[in-house]
């Protein structure tokens, strides 16, 4: 085992203990938590505003193709809602419009 | 109580298909990344949780420190917070060692078909366990699968391979949208994340652009939705 190795069961070991802490505390606490006012919008836009801050950055550093696919993709998953077919549209899309020298 | 176990995986057979076929893609892009089998074979068990892992895989190798990529993975599932809330009263007659081995298992989809059934028949924290361990059972051998066959893919950025993750991250914002009120938070979030991508190191940018979305949503007038 060489050294990346031990840094990826690093990150794997760290990362599983704040997964499970998250469901360990929802056990623990999410009940006292207020299920109302701004505290239930935030944690119910938060899922979306993550995938949103995750998305925009790889969209932009894909140039031209990386936009173009992303219209495909929000199209695709609107129409059929299959998020596989989405992925295997968008990345299609990538690839042609590589080919074509975009 | 055993009845109940295998009730609980048998009501998660159909779910199990869906899984098999992210998990085969999840495998196929495991190995593109150059991460090994037994690391990922690890992956699964540990992690357990199909978004985590893709944000976790999506950041490998790109010099995002651990504890930012572990952080990134852990804030896209703050949802589990809630769902093991609700779980709360099944959980009740076992002592906490068992509750938090219990607890992990628990996922969107045996969640999912646990509380509906619930709504029906009384049942136990075995029926959402057996779920649980089928889902966890598909979810490895499928993303195994895709490890094998990924590992036989050469040049994958000729195929547009790199930006698989960004294509199921955005295909998965798509379907988490659920309205005009999403605009704001959205924005703000894309916004933030966009800036923060340009001056600062690893995954801030993540982390500061959902949290401030979060709050954009929290300060805004919210709408009945």
């Amino acid at each position: 085992m060489n050294c990346s190795d031990m840094e990826g069961i690093a990150v794997i070991c760290l990362s599983a203990l704040l997964v499970w802490g998250i469901r360990f505390l929802g056990l623990v606490f999410g009940e006292k938590l207020p299920r109302t006012g701004r505290v239930k919008r935030g944690m119910d836009a938060l899922p979306g505003a993550i995938f949103a801050a995750l998305v925009f950055p790889g969209i932009a550093g894909a140039g031209i193709p990386g936009g173009v696919a992303a219209g495909v993709i929000f199209v695709a998953t609107r129409k059929t809602g299959n998020v596989l077919l989405a992925l295997l549209l968008g990345v299609g899309t990538v690839a042609l419009l590589r080919g074509a020298g975009f | 109580m055993k009845g109940e176990l295998a009730r609980g995986a048998r009501a998660a057979i159909p779910v199990s298909l869906g899984i098999v076929a992210y998990a085969l893609v999840f495998g196929v892009l495991v190995a593109g990344k150059g991460i090994g089998i037994k690391t990922l074979a690890f992956m699964n068990l540990a992690v357990f949780s199909g978004s985590a892992q893709f944000v976790l895989v999506g950041m490998w190798q790109t010099g995002v420190s651990a504890w930012q990529m572990a952080l990134a993975a852990a804030v896209v599932n703050v949802r589990y917070f809630l769902l093991t809330a609700a779980v709360a009263p099944m959980m009740e007659p076992y002592g906490w060692f068992e509750r938090a081995w219990r607890v992990h298992f628990v996922t969107d989809e045996n969640w999912a078909l646990a509380m509906a059934e619930r709504r029906k028949s009384p049942i136990g924290a075995n029926y959402l366990l057996g779920g649980g361990i089928l889902v966890m059972a598909t979810w490895s051998l499928g993303t195994l699968a895709g490890h094998a066959l990924g590992v036989s893919i050469r040049h994958p950025e000729r195929f547009g391979m790199d930006f698989a993750f960004t294509a199921i991250f955005t295909a998965l914002a798509v379907t988490l949208w659920r309205g005009k009120h999403d605009l704001l938070p959205w924005a703000v979030s894309a916004g933030v994340a966009l800036a923060a991508h340009r001056v600062l190191p690893g995954a801030w940018y993540v982390l500061l652009g959902g949290l401030a979305g979060a709050f954009a949503a929290a300060a805004g007038k919210g709408e009945p939705s």
